[in-house]
C-alpha cells in the first residue's frame, strides 16, 4: 500500500472527482487528503508525509504552478512527485511545469485510464523505493 | 463567427460532456436566441483575457445541472446544493481550458478566470465589450444545455 496523497483543487466536486479516479485506477493509499488552494496544500505538506500530490493549476491564493515550484525549492528527500491535472494544456503551461519539475501533466476533462497511465511509473517508482 | 472557434466550442463541449459526464451531446448544435437562455436558471461563466477575449458561459435547468453533477460524481444528487453549483461550474471551467488549448493551436492565446456561478430566474448578462457572440444549443441524453461565446480576436 502507499502512503498518503494530496489533492489540490479549488472545486470540491473535482476533488471527489480525481480521489474516486485513483481508486478506479487500482491505487490503494492510506490516506487522501485535500487542499483548496497552495497555501493550504503546503500546510498540510508541512504536517503529512505524502507519497503523491495531484494539483489543478487555476485556483484562487495560490496557483499550481507557483505550489510546484515551491515543492521543488524544499528539496524534500525523496523528493515529492507532483502530477498537474487541469483544463489547461497549452504547449507553455507544460513547458512552464516541466521547469518546475512536474513529473507529469494531465488535462482535464480525463477518463481513469489516462490518470493510470500518468501515475503508474511515478507510483511504482516510488514503491520501489 | 468564424466556423474553426465554432468547431472549436463545438469539440470542446462534447468531449467534456463525453468523456466527464458519460452523455453524448449532438455534435451539431442549433444556433438560438440569447432570450433561449432565460429558461436555464443556471449559468457559470469563464471570463478570457488577453490578446483574445471574451466570455464563455454556459447554461442548464437545475435538473440538468444535478444530472451533471450525479453523473460527474457517480452517486445520486437530488438537490441543487452546493456540489451542484461547484460541478456546473467545473464543466464551464473544462470547456474554457478545453477551448483555450485549441485555440492556441490557432495562434489565438489568452488567460482564464475561475469560474463564477449564478442560480436565479429570468436574469439576463450584458457584457461591455462589441465582440461577437454566438449561442449554441446542445441535446443528448433527454437533456437540452446552452453555450454561449462572446469572443473577439
Amino acid at each position: 500500500m502507499l502512503g498518503n496523497v494530496l489533492i489540490v483543487d479549488d472545486s470540491a466536486v473535482m476533488r471527489k472527482i480525481v480521489a474516486k479516479s485513483i481508486i478506479q485506477a487500482g491505487y490503494v493509499f492510506a490516506r487522501v487528503l485535500e487542499a483548496s488552494d497552495g497555501y493550504e496544500a503546503l500546510h498540510q505538506i508541512s504536517q503529512n508525509r505524502f507519497d503523491l500530490v495531484l494539483t489543478d493549476v487555476n485556483m484562487p491564493n495560490m496557483d499550481g504552478l507557483e505550489l510546484a515550484r515551491i515543492i521543488q525549492e524544499m528539496n524534500l528527500d525523496p523528493p515529492l512527485p507532483v502530477v498537474i491535472i487541469t483544463t489547461e494544456g497549452t504547449e507553455d503551461k507544460i513547458h512552464e511545469a516541466e521547469g518546475y519539475g512536474v513529473r507529469a501533466y494531465l488535462t482535464k476533462p480525463f477518463a481513469p485510464a489516462q490518470l493510470k497511465a500518468k501515475l503508474g511509473p511515478i507510483l511504482d517508482e516510488r514503491q520501489e523505493a | 463567427m468564424d466556423d474553426g472557434i465554432i468547431r472549436s466550442i463545438v469539440e470542446s463541449t462534447t468531449d467534456v460532456f463525453s468523456t466527464m459526464i458519460s452523455i453524448e451531446l449532438d455534435k451539431n448544435p442549433a444556433p438560438k436566441a440569447e432570450s433561449d437562455l432565460q429558461q436555464c436558471q443556471i449559468m457559470a461563466m469563464v471570463g478570457l483575457a488577453g490578446r483574445s477575449m471574451g466570455i464563455l458561459s454556459f447554461h442548464c435547468t437545475p435538473q440538468t445541472g444535478i444530472t451533471i453533477t450525479s453523473n460527474m460524481l457517480g452517486s445520486p444528487v437530488t438537490t441543487l446544493d452546493d456540489d451542484v453549483k461547484d460541478a456546473v461550474g467545473e464543466v464551464a471551467n473544462m470547456i474554457a481550458g478545453n477551448f483555450k488549448t485549441r485555440m492556441s493551436r490557432l495562434g489565438q492565446s489568452f488567460d482564464l478566470s475561475v469560474p463564477t456561478v449564478v442560480v436565479g430566474e429570468r436574469f439576463s448578462t450584458r457584457t461591455m465589450t462589441d465582440a461577437p457572440t454566438v449561442v449554441l444549443q446542445f441535446q443528448g441524453g433527454g437533456h437540452t444545455v446552452y453555450v454561449k461565446l462572446n469572443y473577439k480576436t
